[in-house]
């Protein structure tokens, strides 16, 4: 422990720089600070970017648990917004699956302008991840708080780490593999509260009920005041994978001990890219060395460590990093005698921002900028290795019978309705999870390897744990890439197949056994299970006596047939079907069609979204005649033979 | 200065002890499931009147006239629901089918039922079926929508097992049948049972099903009725259907029955489309072995006898009802 400063200093004296450093205050000159801090205007920014972060914070949240299914979005607001900010998300599913992304221009555009006038504003004041790992460390890592680590370092150390990962996934982009989504900040939230928190929430909420009823309240409130709690059961959600996903975002959070939020400076790559374009930005920090007395507070303080060089006895120039800085307004709001400004002027000439440390041209620049600190090699390297690694992934093997031939190489690997086909669908999925949040019966899942490495974390059908809704278009609706695109309820029924029911006749109680089971019939929406009579010579004619030698043989049994032009593969008869846990009926990828032409997007999309239920209908009527007349033509046909 | 601490300081450890144990608590209530067994409490049935059935015939754009008269012939509504009753109606209403194609309980029926409930004085009135179908689109072509609309009733599909509570049905099935001993088919846990906790609840439960023609069951009315109205549907297909649909009505018994016989499903049951007679009836009862006996005589295209049919077999051997028609009191009118 550091002793207090032996020489005390009065305030007047602050302005001289002192030969000991750091400077400690004594309580008296710390209380006379606080009263009259050193910018106010300052601290009414910082003041605003906490409003604006717990606003658009709640704003995400509530987007989130808004994106439940319903038939069209509500007021207009496409629920996807906060993942359209986040355009590296649109980049990377513009060069990995050639599709632009029209409706997500207006708001990258947005994110574009704001980052080229005022660096990675986005990072500090919009983005809920941040604002998530801001909140946890007011809450656990500040003084006071458990988990208070005094030697939290600034180390510059693995800040290039964000580059080098941008650059490994845009380069493994090229070929179609995307590892960016792993790390895409929006997507990672997003992922993490769909598999994490609404799930443990309705789990403690319904054995939370559940108890009311044991101790007897439930059945009081019911006949005392007419009040069912049981209709107050949040729907229970599961997810495959649930535990690893925690795990990342758990580690996050504890990264933070180590240094203030450890993500965003060193692992983010949608921060790499904002900082990439921040060189750019107008919005400086222009530090006046004539007053500063080498408190070191910005350096220790400042929540990206964007300060270097602030010792009295260093010998290089002080400078601060605007690709590392998140415009947070803090360092201004510490500095007790108030000699850093930030003030939006217009920057230097672009090559001098380009070419930063440009060694032979002394071109004025606001101030001096700590160049990336990547090498030409090592930029090279970097995108060598993103390519060969996609290279490596897309000439496995185990590829061959699969993604080569556009379908999955796993034929129980249904994909949900409106899919693209299965190459650009992995390249364009960016694994966020909306899909499995609005699934109404729980039936998209993550996958873990049933696809291959590259299909980590996206979307299953798993008819077992729920069938694909008759009537609902929700996964298509949200999706913010459009991997899943949008589709009709006409159009799961007449033009798009997830896959095809089969009956295993080893184990189906009606085929095994002749036992009277209509189940699949019965439920299935489509009228795609047709019972047929078939005589079984191995079963008794009196099902109470055995067989014999000389007779008491045979008798027809109801068994299920799957017709195939009906089918979709929607699964809802292998999720009723009685047999378990392996059912009998089960929905494979055979006959798979994605060949499916989405409706067209406005640009306008991204931020109104009112008409789109009338959109997707709109001349489709004839299509789906054409359909319906020829099964009903089939059917006929087969009715009459 | 005060000296900085390593580690806790005893506040922190209580407020951190103190946090675990209520999330510790709370997470203990998770496990806190319904393991006590229950028995539906509603009101058992009486034949007011002396009459085992009442059966009246009328017209087509008759129905809920037919329907309130077969009720009065019976006894009248009022010795089965009381004032200030919860009454439940299972009608059938689980299929995306118009009611010309005879797979769910006409409205009309369905209305005139609702309203006698709301004219004995119901405290409230419960119309449930856990549908197949969609039940948002099956509720309203079907005509439940239509029926219940300005009156007192609402319609549930309860399709989450948290609106189910257990059911005891080993305890109320004899353990003797013919003399013989029996072992039901619930017993040792291996077909656990749930239904719905406003059923459980119930003052007064009233069945109303349609009669069917099934293609696994061989018929639906009444008896079959009740498996609308459980969670663990998957075990009955597994063990048998007749064995626990026999059971299940051992152990659910419902206060009135009206069978709506206004329409036959005579092929391709219970979903449809089939072929369709109009038999034009009402049949009230509380016996449902007697009801769908008497029943089967409109299922005329297949030509369906009592004695084919296991579950009624079954029913009858355990005491349940009534099978042979020719020993019934009925009630037969025409208006």
């Amino acid at each position: 422990m550091e002793t207090p400063a032996s020489r005390p200093i009065s305030i007047t004296d602050l302005t001289k720089s002192s030969p000991e450093a750091p400077v400690r205050f004594t309580p008296e000159q710390k209380r006379r600070m606080r009263e009259s801090p050193g910018n106010k205007a300052a601290h009414r920014i910082v003041t605003i970017r906490r409003t604006v972060q717990l606003t658009l914070f709640g704003l995400f949240l509530l987007f989130f648990f808004m994106t439940t299914v319903t038939g069209s979005p509500k007021w207009g607001i496409p629920k996807d917004l906060f993942m359209m900010l986040d355009f590296l998300v649109v980049l990377k599913n513009w060069v990995a699956s050639h599709h632009l992304a029209v409706y997500a221009i207006g708001p990258s555009l947005f994110i574009l302008l704001l980052t080229l006038w005022g660096g990675r504003i986005f990072c500090g004041w919009i983005c809920p991840l941040g604002t998530l790992i801001d909140i946890s460390d007011r809450l656990l890592y500040r003084k006071g708080r458990i988990f208070y680590n005094r030697k939290r370092t600034e180390t510059r150390k693995y800040r290039n780490f964000k580059f080098v990962y941008l650059l490994v996934g845009l380069g493994a982009l090229v070929f179609g593999v995307d590892i960016l989504a792993f790390g895409d900040p929006l997507s990672l939230i997003t992922r993490t509260f769909t598999f994490c928190i609404y799930g443990p929430i309705a789990y403690v909420w319904n054995g939370f009920l559940s108890g009311m009823d044991q101790i007897g309240l439930g059945n009081f409130a019911y006949s005392r005041f007419d009040i069912s709690i049981s209709t107050w059961h949040l729907p229970t959600m599961v997810y495959y994978n649930s535990i690893p996903i925690l795990l990342i975002m758990v580690g996050i959070i504890a990264l933070s001990s180590t240094q203030e939020r450890f993500w965003c400076r060193n692992l983010c790559p949608y921060g790499g890219l904002l900082g990439l374009l921040s060189r750019w930005a107008w919005l400086r920090h222009y530090v006046h060395m004539d007053g500063c007395i080498h408190c070191k507070k910005c350096e220790a303080q400042s929540r990206h460590g964007c300060y270097e060089n602030l010792d009295a006895k260093a010998t290089e120039e002080v400078t601060h990093a605007i690709t590392e800085c998140i415009q947070c307004f803090r360092c201004e709001t510490i500095c007790p005698t108030d000699v850093i400004q930030i003030e939006a002027k217009v920057p230097a000439p672009l090559s001098a921002l380009i070419f930063a440390k440009n060694r032979d041209r002394k071109i004025e620049t606001p101030k001096p900028q700590p160049g990336i600190d990547l090498g030409r090699r090592r930029i090279i390297g970097a995108i060598g290795a993103g390519l060969l690694w996609a290279s490596a992934a897309k000439s496995s093997a185990t590829n061959y019978q699969g993604i080569m031939r556009r379908y999955p190489r796993n034929n129980k690997a249904m994909r949900p309705p409106g899919a693209l086909p299965e190459k650009e669908f992995l390249s364009a999925c960016t694994r966020c999870a909306e899909c499995m949040k609005v699934c109404p019966t729980n039936a998209l899942q993550p996958a873990m390897l049933e696809t291959g490495w590259e299909g980590i974390w996206t979307p299953l059908l798993v008819p077992s744990i729920g069938p694909c809704a008759e009537k609902c278009t929700s996964c298509g609706d949200v999706c913010p890439t459009h991997a899943i695109r949008p589709f009709t309820w006409q159009d799961k029924r007449y033009k798009i197949k997830m896959g095809l029911a089969n009956v295993n006749h080893n184990t189906c109680v009606a085929w095994n056994g002749g036992r009277d089971c209509i189940v699949c019939a019965e439920v299935c929406p489509y009228s795609a299970v047709i019972f047929r009579d078939v005589f079984d010579d191995s079963l008794p004619k009196d099902p109470t006596q055995p067989i014999t030698a000389s007779g008491n043989k045979g008798r027809t049994k109801r068994v299920p047939t799957v017709d195939e032009k009906l089918c979709t593969g929607c699964g809802i008869c292998e999720y009723h079907c009685p047999v378990l846990p392996d059912h009998s009926i089960v929905v494979y990828t055979f006959q798979e069609d994605r060949e499916y032409k989405a409706p067209e997007e406005k640009w306008t999309d991204g931020f109104y979204r009112g008409d789109w239920t009338a959109r997707k209908d709109k001349g489709k009527d004839h299509e789906y005649a054409a359909a319906a007349r020829e099964i009903y033509r089939m059917k006929e046909e087969e009715g009459e033979t | 200065m005060a000296k900085e601490k390593n580690g806790f300081s005893r506040r922190q450890f209580l407020e951190v002890a103190a946090g675990a144990g209520v999330l510790g608590g709370l997470y203990g209530l998770t496990f806190v499931g319904d393991t006590s067994f229950g028995k539906p409490r509603m009101r058992g049935g009486t034949k007011p009147h002396g009459y085992d059935l009442s059966v009246v015939e009328g017209a087509p754009n008759n129905y809920a006239k037919v329907t309130e008269r077969a009720i009065n012939e019976f006894g009248g509504i009022e010795k089965f629901v009381h004032k200030g009753d919860h009454v439940v109606l299972s009608p059938n209403m689980g299929w995306m089918r118009t009611p010309d194609q005879a797979a769910t309980t006409h409205p009309d029926v369905l209305r005139a039922v609702v309203q006698l409930c709301e004219k004995a004085g119901a405290r409230k009135i419960t119309c449930i079926d856990y549908t197949l179908d969609d039940w948002k689109l099956a509720f309203d072509i079907c005509g439940a929508n239509r029926a219940v609309a300005g009156t007192k009733a609402t319609l549930l599909s309860p399709t989450d097992a948290s609106l189910y509570k257990d059911i005891n049905i080993p305890a109320a099935v004899p353990k003797t049948m013919d003399g013989k001993p029996y072992e039901s088919r619930h017993h040792y846990n291996r077909i656990q049972q749930m239904i719905p906790h406003d059923i459980m609840l119930a003052d007064s439960f009233i069945c109303m099903p349609v009669v069917k023609d099934h293609e696994a069951a061989v018929i639906t009315i009444s008896m079959k009725k009740l498996m609308g109205n459980i969670w663990n549907r998957k075990d009955y297909h597994r063990y048998g259907l007749h064995d626990c649909i026999a059971e299940l009505n051992c152990a659910v018994r419902p206060t009135l029955i009206v069978a709506d016989a206004t329409r036959a499903l005579q092929t391709r049951g219970p979903k449809g489309p089939g072929e369709v007679t109009t038999p034009n009836k009402v049949v009230v009862g509380i016996d449902p072995v007697a009801v769908d006996s008497y029943c089967c005589q409109f299922l005329t295209v297949k030509g369906v006898t009592p004695d084919q049919v296991p579950h009624l077999m079954l029913a009858n051997q355990l005491g349940r009802g009534e099978i042979d028609i020719s020993k019934l009191k009925l009630n037969e009118i025409s208006v």
